[in-house]
C-alpha cells in the first residue's frame, strides 16, 4: 500500500489552461525527473512514477469535448487515432484540454498551422469559457444589484456588518472579474489574428487569461478581508463561517451529483444542464439562508443582549437586561429608581463603521420614570460620513409613520448644537409638534437621541450627552 | 474559416484537398502529404482534423464511408473549383514572377 502510494503523486497545479508552452515545458521537466502525467482535473494533476524519460508534450484544445461527457465522444476518439498515427499518445485529458506526448524528437507537431490552432482555441472558448464568463456576469449583476439595493435601503446596518461588506466585495468581484476576462480574451484573440496575418509566432505571446486565476485572486481578497474583519471586530464571524461551510458543502454535493450522472452514462449536455441547475439552486439556498440569519441578527434584539433577568410585577412578566451602555439615565440626572432595563439592542462594528442602538426603559412598575433611547454611528472612513448622515436623516422619524396626505408632516428643525458639543443639531417636528428627539452631528459620529416626555433638558445634560456619545 | 476571407489556401489546405481527389481517410492524408511533397510539407493531426471539419462545413469535401472510427472523404465539385481557382492564382503569380525575373533565373 505504502509503495503504491509512493508511485503516485498529486500536485496542485494552477496553470492557465491556455498556457500551452508553460504546461508543455512543466510536463517535460516532470517526465525527465521520472514523473509521468496520468490524469488532470481543474487543479489537481496526478503523476505516476516511471523511469526518467525525454518526452515531448503537446496541449490541444478539442472544442467538442466536455468534462461532463460520460465517455470520450466518437469524434474525440477519431482525433486521438489521428494523433496516435503520428506518434502522439494521449497522456491525460479533461474536457476540452487534451494532453499528448511523443517520444520522437522529430515528430510532426499536432498543430502545424497556427490559424487552425487559434481556431480550435476560439471554438473551445465559445463553447465553455465565454459562456461561463457571461453566466458569472449575470450572477454578479444580480448579486451586486441586490447588495446595492440593501446598501441604499439599510445603509448603516450594511456598512457596520463585516459579513455584508464581504458579500458586497465578492459580488463586485464576481461582476468585474468575468467582464475583465471577456475583454482580455477578445483582446488576445484580436492580437493573435493580427500576428497570424503578419506571419509572426503567436505562441511567444501569453495565452488568454484563465478565469481560475481570477477566482483564486478573488478568494485571496475575500480571505484577506475576513482576516482583517476578524481582527477588527467580532460581528459576522458566525455568518462567515456558515458561508464557508455552506459553499464548500454545496460544491461537494454538486460535484458528486455530476460524477453520479457521469457514472449513469447521462449525456454530457444533460449532465451539464442538471449540474448548472443544481449549482444555481444550491447558491440560492445558501444566499437565502445567509440573508435570513443576517436579517434575524439585525431584527432580533436578543442576539446582542446579555442574559436577561426575568421579573414579575403584578402578574406581568418582563425581561430586564443589564447591558453596559455608553450613556445612562443616571449619567444625566439623579434617580432613585433601580428597576431599569438597560438594553444594547444592536451593536455592530465593521472596518468601515460602528452602529450601536441602546435604550434604558423602566419596568412596568414605574412607567413614569424617564426613558432614554439613542442610536450612534461611528464613522471610521470619513468618505462614508455623507452616506451615513443621509441614512440617519431618512430614518429620523422611522416610527411615526406618515399620513395619506403627508404635506408638512415631518420637519427637521435646526437647533443650536453648541450645548451638545456638536457641529450641527436638529430636532424632530411631526405635524407641527416638536418631539424630544434630536439628531446630532459630530466630526466622526452621528447621534440620534430621544428622551421621554418626562425630561426637562438642561444644557448640562446636553454637554454630558456630547461627552459620552459624540466623537 | 479566417483564411477564406482572403480567398487563398495555405499549403496544408492545398495538399489536403489535393489528396482528396481520390477517396481517402485522415490517416492516409497524414501519410500522403509528406510523400507528395518530398517531406517538404507535413500536416499535423490536429490541424488536419480541424481542416477536415472546416472543409466539410464549406462543402468542399464530403464523407464517403464510416468504418468504425475511420472516416473517408472525397473532394466535391465545389472543392475542385476552389483548388482550380487556387492553381490559377498560383500560376498567375508564377507568370508574373517570370515576367520580372524570367531572363535572370533558370
Amino acid at each position: 500500500m505504502g509503495s503504491e502510494a509512493k508511485k503516485i503523486k498529486r500536485e496542485f497545479v494552477l496553470k492557465s489552461s491556455w498556457d500551452r508552452e508553460g504546461i508543455e515545458s512543466f510536463l517535460e521537466k516532470r517526465a525527465s525527473s521520472g514523473w509521468m502525467l496520468e490524469s488532470i482535473n481543474d487543479i489537481i494533476w496526478q503523476f505516476r512514477k516511471e523511469k526518467p524519460q525525454s518526452l515531448h508534450f503537446s496541449v490541444i484544445y478539442f472544442p467538442k469535448a466536455s468534462s461532463y461527457d460520460p465517455k470520450p465522444s466518437e469524434k474525440l476518439l477519431m482525433f486521438q487515432d489521428l494523433c496516435e498515427h503520428t506518434g502522439w499518445k494521449l497522456a491525460a485529458g479533461d474536457g476540452q484540454t487534451q494532453i499528448y506526448y511523443n517520444e520522437a524528437d522529430d515528430a510532426t507537431p499536432i498543430e502545424t498551422e497556427e490559424e487552425m490552432a487559434v481556431l480550435a482555441i476560439h471554438e473551445s472558448a465559445k463553447r465553455y469559457y465565454l459562456p461561463v464568463c457571461c453566466f458569472l456576469v449575470i450572477l454578479g449583476l444580480i448579486q451586486f444589484g441586490l447588495f446595492c439595493y440593501r446598501l441604499m435601503t439599510n445603509t448603516m446596518y450594511i456598512l457596520s456588518n463585516n459579513a455584508a461588506i464581504l458579500s458586497g466585495i465578492c459580488s463586485l468581484l464576481v461582476l468585474i472579474l468575468p467582464v475583465v476576462s471577456i475583454w482580455q480574451y477578445h483582446r488576445w484573440h484580436k492580437q493573435v489574428e493580427e500576428l497570424i496575418e503578419s506571419g509572426e509566432d503567436i505562441w511567444r505571446r501569453n495565452g488568454p487569461p484563465d478565469l481560475r486565476i481570477s477566482i483564486v485572486g478573488m478568494m485571496f481578497v475575500a480571505l484577506a478581508f475576513t482576516i482583517i474583519s476578524l481582527i477588527g471586530g467580532r460581528s459576522g464571524i458566525l455568518i462567515l463561517a456558515m458561508a464557508v461551510v455552506g459553499i464548500m458543502g454545496i460544491t461537494m454535493v454538486v460535484l458528486e451529483f455530476s460524477k453520479l450522472l457521469k457514472k449513469k452514462m447521462v449525456s454530457g449536455r444533460v449532465n451539464r444542464n442538471l449540474t448548472y441547475t443544481a449549482a444555481i439552486i444550491g447558491a440560492l439556498v445558501i444566499a437565502a439562508l445567509l440573508l435570513t440569519v443576517m436579517v434575524r441578527q439585525v431584527q432580533e434584539p436578543g442576539g446582542f443582549h446579555s442574559e436577561p433577568e426575568v421579573r414579575t410585577t403584578n402578574g406581568l412578566t418582563e425581561n430586564i437586561f443589564h447591558d453596559e451602555l455608553p450613556l445612562t439615565v443616571e449619567d444625566l440626572r439623579a434617580t432613585v429608581y433601580q428597576g431599569y432595563s438597560r438594553e444594547m439592542e444592536y451593536s455592530a462594528e465593521s472596518i468601515l463603521c460602528g452602529v450601536h442602538r441602546a435604550r434604558q426603559i423602566p419596568g412596568v412598575d414605574a412607567l413614569d420614570e424617564p426613558k432614554l433611547m439613542y442610536r450612534v454611528i461611528d464613522v471610521k472612513l470619513p468618505i462614508l460620513y455623507g452616506a451615513c448622515r443621509n441614512s440617519m436623516e431618512k430614518d429620523f422619524a422611522h416610527d411615526f409613520g406618515k399620513p395619506l396626505s403627508g404635506v408638512n408632516w415631518e420637519a427637521h428643525i435646526a437647533v443650536d448644537g453648541t450645548p451638545w458639543g456638536a457641529k450641527e443639531a436638529y430636532q424632530l417636528e411631526i405635524a407641527g409638534a416638536m418631539k424630544p428627539r434630536f439628531l446630532l452631528y459630530y466630526d466622526r459620529s452621528i447621534v440620534e437621541i430621544e428622551f421621554g416626555n418626562e425630561w426637562e433638558l438642561t444644557p448640562e445634560m446636553m454637554r454630558i450627552v456630547g461627552e459620552h456619545l459624540g466623537k | 474559416m479566417a483564411r477564406l476571407k482572403y480567398q487563398t489556401l495555405t499549403e496544408q489546405m492545398f495538399y489536403t484537398l489535393l489528396c482528396l481527389n481520390k477517396e481517402c481517410c485522415g490517416m492516409d492524408i497524414l501519410d500522403k502529404v509528406p510523400e507528395m511533397t518530398g517531406q517538404r510539407v507535413n500536416v499535423g493531426s490536429g490541424t488536419l482534423y480541424t481542416l477536415l471539419e472546416q472543409f466539410m462545413q464549406e462543402e468542399w469535401i464530403r464523407e464517403t464511408k464510416v468504418e468504425g472510427r475511420r472516416r473517408s472523404y472525397i473532394l466535391t465539385e465545389k472543392g475542385k473549383e476552389v483548388l482550380e481557382k487556387e492553381c490559377v492564382r498560383l500560376s498567375a503569380q508564377l507568370e508574373d514572377f517570370k515576367k520580372v525575373f524570367g531572363k535572370e533565373t533558370k
